[in-house]
């Protein structure tokens, strides 16, 4: 009796559940919209209204634009100055192009410009660049003032923070309402952290875009990501891992992109503390470890072995007499022997008993770790025992900025802003953004006279020297360049990725059959 | 079985008697115990004979060989640095088994005695630990072992350190219950009438029969622990690279899921067979020693 009442029971749950799972999977197909816009993109950057937090993603889609733009050589270009002048050491005027207007009819002149701009000189992002004053001669003319004489000022009015918004994008508080910039793309709906949809600026000044709307979504999983493109759910997958790279050019409809960007992967040391206070210690991590083996196997060949900050295939700043993979274990035995650090082949070298033994920080982003690992065995192979810990970004960085590390192992821009004055980001002894606490007066003079020169080659050749020097002193261990890995429909025409990736160059992009 | 009540017999429970009475255990084993029983033997066999036979190493990269499918001199495949995967799952069975049984134990351990100290302290006592443990028991384990595991910093100690900190509630709980029935048995009170001082009467009296109990709940225990120590382990807050481990292997693997699916999979499969294991003979020893437990079936009958 039970038990046939358990079987009734039975049956009629089995068939609610039928019945409700039915139900779902119907609904779950129909509630599957079309998002109508003519090019999807997705990545892994969430986007954000304020272009002075994080406003790389609605510079990229060409929402907003600086008097400054980057073109293909990574140098400063004109954008929405079309010309710029160095009156005298520490004035200059930039002369703004005409008849452009903001995506809400707003006109462009230069109290808007001068009014965008103070807002982004006054915020922490430009702290360090010695803006003294911005101002308005005419209608078309910005007056910029220096405290210091300053060369690498366009380069900086290049940079994302720097784009100007419309004078009713800002409210009376400051912050951002609406991003309303100048691009050939204007925001239609914008949900900050998740996606935006942009439509085109017909009334844009330069080339009008092909496509009429782009959507851009952020999909934080690269397989998501690349399976969406594969399954037409977009028409670019940005920033996808260098292992898919084979399987996607196999894959049918598919166009694959590797342009290298100016970015490197890097082994800061700090210098303060043993055992890397010691130069010929930390030249002798860095020699021994075998970038070319790197490359070739974890980077399945896309990226070069870097020495050095710059990339010569990026820009000219870089120093093309650097080794780009000094791998040499017999001169880091000598070194670590001259330093004090003996023992037998296959052991870990001691000094006074102490055993030379470091921890590596790094964070848990793609191939770093595994990277991590590799040097870790490369420097075994000489008697240098290392500790990988992989610890989540933040919490590197805490430990990083207490000094609490031997090196860290993280990735970064070089030319964020396209002037090699970032090298004092790097190298300076008190400007530097990496604290490995190094400090060499040469290094240092050569720096500060290179800010304030106007005449490239003078500059180039301090920069070059700089770069030779701390290849010597190894304050940092530059480990390998950067590659981006972009996948598109191949029905995609006319991308062309951009050395800084300042912008997609979505208005020359086209799809076929359209 | 079910007829000779253990429980009303408090002599020779000592050390012999106990054996004597898991001899007679053994031989009444039933399929849950076989058939759990047979799988972590089979993983600690794993454990201490695989390494032995493997020629390969752990830790040694052979980047040419990297991201290779299973074949015969890699039955399980190499992983992002060609490493032979069998090899590492191998050794990866040594630090998991390891530390859900140094986990286990101390949680066993510390949960054992606070449990006793509540049922035998007196009443402030018992109050102030059974609220300690409600406490415990109220928070969920795994985020908190997150965040001991995040505090301390990353390293097996450590994950041993935050999983035992979390997981002792249940055994004192367990354990109170047990010693509060037991205590209000004639032969405890005529053993304190008769002035047995406390650790006699613990050692004696009490301990023995919170024995069975116990060694259920860790046997249950300590699936539970692997998979939340494999947990941990995946997000970072583990083993430390090189060290083979099963939760970072399925961390480091997961970036290849789409082109080399055997360096999630095997210690996926590892974890999986590990848990039910110890579940299956943790169910299986609670109906051997647990008499008095009915299992659903018979509970529907009644």
């Amino acid at each position: 009796m039970t038990d046939e009442r358990r079987r009734t029971m039975d049956r009629r749950t089995a068939l609610q559940t039928t019945l409700g799972t039915a139900a779902l999977a119907v609904s779950g197909c129909l509630a599957n919209d079309e998002n109508g816009a003519d090019f999807r993109i997705g990545s892994p950057w969430k986007p954000n209204r304020d272009p002075l937090d994080g406003g790389s993603t609605i510079r990229r889609l060409g929402i907003t634009e600086g008097l400054v733009g980057v073109d293909y050589d990574a140098s400063p270009a004109p954008e929405l100055a079309t010309d710029w002048e160095r009156r005298s050491d520490r004035e200059w005027e930039f002369t703004l192009r005409e008849d452009v207007t903001f995506h809400d009819g707003e006109a462009f002149d230069a109290t808007a410009a001068v009014d965008s701009l103070t807002r982004t000189v006054d915020a922490p992002a430009f702290e360090d660049v010695p803006i003294d004053a911005v101002e308005a001669v005419d209608e078309t003319t910005v007056a910029v003032t220096t405290e210091t004489p300053f060369a690498p000022l366009p380069a900086h009015l290049s940079r994302n923070e720097a784009v100007i918004l419309s004078p009713r994008a800002v409210d009376d508080d400051g912050s951002v309402t609406e991003t309303i910039g100048t691009g050939p793309f204007a925001v239609e709906s914008f949900n900050p952290n998740t996606e935006i949809l942009t439509a085109r600026n017909d009334d844009y000044y330069g080339q009008v875009p092909a496509l009429e709307s782009v959507r851009y979504e952020v999909v934080d999983d690269d397989q998501t990501r690349r399976m969406k493109l594969e399954n037409g759910e977009l028409e670019m997958a940005r920033i996808l891992p260098h292992e898919t790279v084979d399987a996607l050019e196999s894959t049918g409809g598919i166009d694959v992109y590797t342009p290298p960007v100016p970015r490197i992967r890097f082994l800061a040391f700090d210098t303060d503390s043993e055992p890397f206070d010691d130069r010929r210690v930390r030249r002798a991590a860095s020699l021994a470890i075998d970038r070319q083996t790197i490359t070739e196997s974890l980077l399945d060949g896309l990226v070069d072995p870097a020495v050095g900050p710059f990339s010569p295939s990026i820009t000219e700043w870089a120093n093309p007499d650097l080794e780009s993979n000094p791998y040499d274990p017999d001169q880091v035995r000598t070194l670590l022997d001259d330093a004090g650090w003996t023992g037998t082949a296959g052991e870990t070298r001691t000094r006074d008993g102490v055993e030379l033994s470091v921890e590596f920080l790094t964070f848990d982003a793609r191939s770093l770790p595994l990277i991590a690992e590799v040097m870790q065995d490369h420097l075994a192979a000489v008697g240098i025992s290392v500790d990988v810990r992989t610890l989540e970004y933040s919490a590197m960085i805490d430990r990083v900025n207490q000094r609490s590390f031997d090196a860290y192992f993280t990735s970064w821009g070089t030319l964020w802003y396209p002037d090699p004055d970032r090298l004092a980001e790097l190298y300076h002894s008190t400007a530097a953004s990496i604290p490995h606490g190094y400090g060499n007066d040469r290094v240092d003079t050569l720096l500060e006279d290179a800010r304030e020169l106007d005449e490239r080659a003078a500059r180039l050749e301090r920069y070059h020297e700089v770069q030779s020097i701390v290849v010597e002193d190894a304050p940092i261990a530059v480990v390998t360049d950067y590659t981006n890995v972009i996948a598109t429909a191949d029905d995609v025409r006319g991308y062309e990725p951009h050395p800084t990736e300042s912008h997609y160059g979505l208005e020359a992009i086209s799809m076929d059959g359209e | 079985m079910s007829k000779s009540t253990p429980e009303l017999v408090p002599s020779n429970v000592g050390l012999g008697g106990l054996c004597r009475r898991y001899r007679r255990f053994a031989l009444q084993t039933n399929t849950a115990i076989r058939l759990g029983g047979g799988v972590i033997w089979l993983l600690v066999l794993v454990a201490l004979v695989g390494p032995v036979v493997s020629p390969y190493d752990p830790t040694t990269q052979v980047l040419e060989m990297r991201l290779r499918g299973p074949s015969l001199a890699h039955p399980l495949g190499t992983d992002a640095l060609g490493r032979d995967v069998a090899t590492r799952l191998a050794y990866g069975a040594r630090v998991s088994l390891a530390l859900a049984l140094a986990a286990t134990l101390v949680r066993l351990v510390l949960g054992t005695a606070v449990g006793l100290l509540a049922a035998t302290g007196g009443r402030l006592v018992d109050v102030l630990l059974m609220r300690l443990v409600d406490v415990q028991l109220a928070f969920p384990g795994l985020v908190l072992a997150l965040v001991i595991a995040g505090v301390l910093g990353p390293s097996l100690r450590n994950v041993v350190i935050a999983l035992s900190i979390v997981g002792w509630a249940s055994y004192a709980r367990v354990v109170r219950g047990t010693v509060l029935s037991i205590k209000a048995r004639p032969f405890v009170q005529s053993a304190t009438l008769y002035g047995t001082p406390w650790h006699r009467l613990v050692k004696r009296h009490l301990l023995p029969h919170v024995v069975n109990p116990v060694i259920v709940l860790a046997t249950l225990n300590l699936g539970t622990v692997v998979l939340a120590a494999a947990g941990l382990s995946y997000l970072g807050l583990g083993a430390q690279p090189p060290t083979a481990e099963w939760g970072s292997m399925i961390a480091d693997g997961r970036n290849y899921m789409r082109s080399a699916p055997w360096l999630v999979t095997a210690p996926g499969v590892a974890i999986m067979a590990t848990v039910i294991g110890f579940n299956l003979l943790g169910d299986g020893l609670r109906d051997r020693l647990d008499p008095d437990h009915l299992n659903d079936r018979q509970r529907r009958r009644t």
